[in-house]
């Protein structure tokens, strides 16, 4: 086991936590819901029961501002919409929609009485996607809607795709952890959120003892299996909606805990080790006893906070684990971050390009 | 006096009606009529207002305007045209300050009340 490194923070350009959420695949089998808007009640009512008949849901607005409305409250991938209305005219909404509306596209086709090449111009620049005259056939109107459905389902593909791409860009495929690459990203922010709201933060480098045995003795799917249990017990151990595992490489692990003080991270780190000690894990050829050698470390006082840096913290972190290796293995060891700034002189630390 | 289908263009549509659809397209026959009544007190507004016709242009127009956009959904494509023409001239009149006896104005106009003569106000059922 190596127990420095170069903590090097990548320039990664990453998607938002909350983008790991996975989308309904379902979704894209769903009806395509069209919001009609016009402020002729008869009008609505005509062009609802045309669509109804084309196999969309329909939702009515009578105006501009009834129809932002209804896109704040429910999904909807089209909008067929009038342009002239009280309140809110077509292109506003249109312009409006394109602003705000940016989770997922909105197809919107505009029909409309205006007939001029300057009122279609008009249109298309407000960020309208398809133009039709009132009095075009039920058909046109129908197959119109149509290549607006072919464009939406298209976007919710690709929209789909890039979630999925921006997921496995930071996890871990062997284990479903973050990975090195998330790690250094967030937890950068998550030491910024603990200053700016004065709350500790605790990370544990944990590393599985003797791994290489497990490899050479029970073969490589015995230690992918190790791997994998051990970051599924890990999770059992941790808080769903806060606290996150990534793993470095190889049997190298690191798990964040926000919010989190030196005790509470201590009783993380023992629960975890019992947990994965306790039960053999079952590999394909026999039972595999694992333990864990775990480095704890806090930042709690807001000097603490203000003065680590995101290196200075994982460095603590994996002293501690370098000590509970030297010390026998499957211990816990805590190590007090400091900031290289603080340091007494004449104490020897060893810069991130001296970490290997 | 016609019914309905007597007013589209279009003879007969590959997409038939439902009978929600055939019954608002009664409704609007009907509404065709009060619309009528509108249109023709708008007309006697307009022949009566003095030196200032703006609004008298404009409420002419929203009224035409409102007919032109549905009798078009509706398929009355006569009077969607009838009634674009009104709102045409109704706008040019507004803008260039017209007299309130503006021609082309009346000649949509009375174009327009022709045409809605001829809506019958009890349409029977049928399909376009």
């Amino acid at each position: 086991m190596e127990p420095n490194r170069d903590w090097d923070v990548p320039t990664y350009e990453g998607a938002a936590r909350g983008d790991f959420i996975q989308a309904n695949p379902l979704e894209l089998l769903s009806r395509c819901r069209v919001l009609v808007v016009d402020d002729d009640e008869l009008v609505r009512a005509q062009l609802s029961a045309l669509l109804r008949m084309g196999g969309y849901d329909v939702l009515t607005a009578a105006s501009g501002e009834e129809a932002v409305r209804a896109l704040a409250s429910r999904d909807c991938q089209m909008v067929l919409t009038d342009w002239q209305m009280p309140d809110m005219d077509g292109l506003a909404l249109c312009r409006r929609l394109r602003l705000e509306h940016t989770e997922s596209y909105v197809y919107v086709l505009m029909l409309t009485v205006r007939s001029r090449q300057a009122d279609v111009l008009a249109g298309l620049a407000a960020g309208v996607d398809d133009y039709v005259v009132k009095g075009a056939s039920p058909e046109e109107i129908l197959a119109r809607l149509q290549v607006g459905r072919r464009i939406t389902r298209l976007e919710q593909s690709l929209r789909k795709s890039t979630r999925e791409n921006r997921r496995l860009a930071v996890t871990d495929s062997l284990t479903g952890a973050r990975n090195r690459r998330y790690l250094m990203e967030y937890l950068g922010r998550e030491l910024e959120r603990s200053r700016r709201y004065d709350r500790p933060l605790a990370i544990l480098a944990c590393d599985i003892d003797a791994f290489k045995e497990v490899n050479d003795g029970f073969g490589h799917e015995a230690g992918d299996a190790v791997l994998r249990s051990f970051v599924s017990r890990a999770t059992t151990c941790i808080r769903a909606d806060s606290d996150w595992i990534a793993r470095l490489g190889g049997d190298e692990f690191v798990i964040v805990l926000p919010e989190t003080g030196l005790t509470a991270a201590n009783r993380v780190a023992d629960k975890l080790r019992r947990i994965l000690k306790d039960k053999p894990i079952v590999a394909f050829r026999g039972a595999v006893s694992s333990t864990v050698s775990i480095g704890v470390t806090a930042l709690q006082t807001a000097h603490e906070l203000a003065t680590v840096s995101v290196v200075e913290l994982l460095r603590a972190a994996d002293q501690g684990l370098y000590a509970s290796k030297n010390n026998g293995k499957d211990q816990t060891t805590a190590m007090a971050a400091v900031a290289v700034s603080a340091v007494e002189c004449g104490e020897h630390i060893r810069e991130p390009d001296e970490l290997t | 006096m016609s019914s309905p289908k007597s007013f589209s263009r279009r003879a007969r549509t590959p997409i038939a009606l439902d009978d929600a659809q055939e019954s608002l397209r009664r409704k609007f026959h009907c509404r065709l009529q009060s619309e009528r009544i509108q249109l023709a007190a708008l007309a006697t507004a307009l022949s009566q207002v003095g030196d200032e016709p703006s609004s008298a242009f404009e409420e002419l127009r929203l009224c035409a305007h409102r007919m032109h956009g549905a009798a078009a959904v509706f398929d009355y494509l006569e009077v969607a045209a009838a009634a674009g023409s009104l709102e045409q001239a109704s706008e040019v009149a507004s803008t260039a300050h017209a007299g309130n006896f503006d021609r082309p104005v009346w000649t949509a106009l009375v174009s327009l009340l022709g045409l809605l003569d001829h809506v019958a106000p009890q349409p029977s059922k049928s399909s376009r």
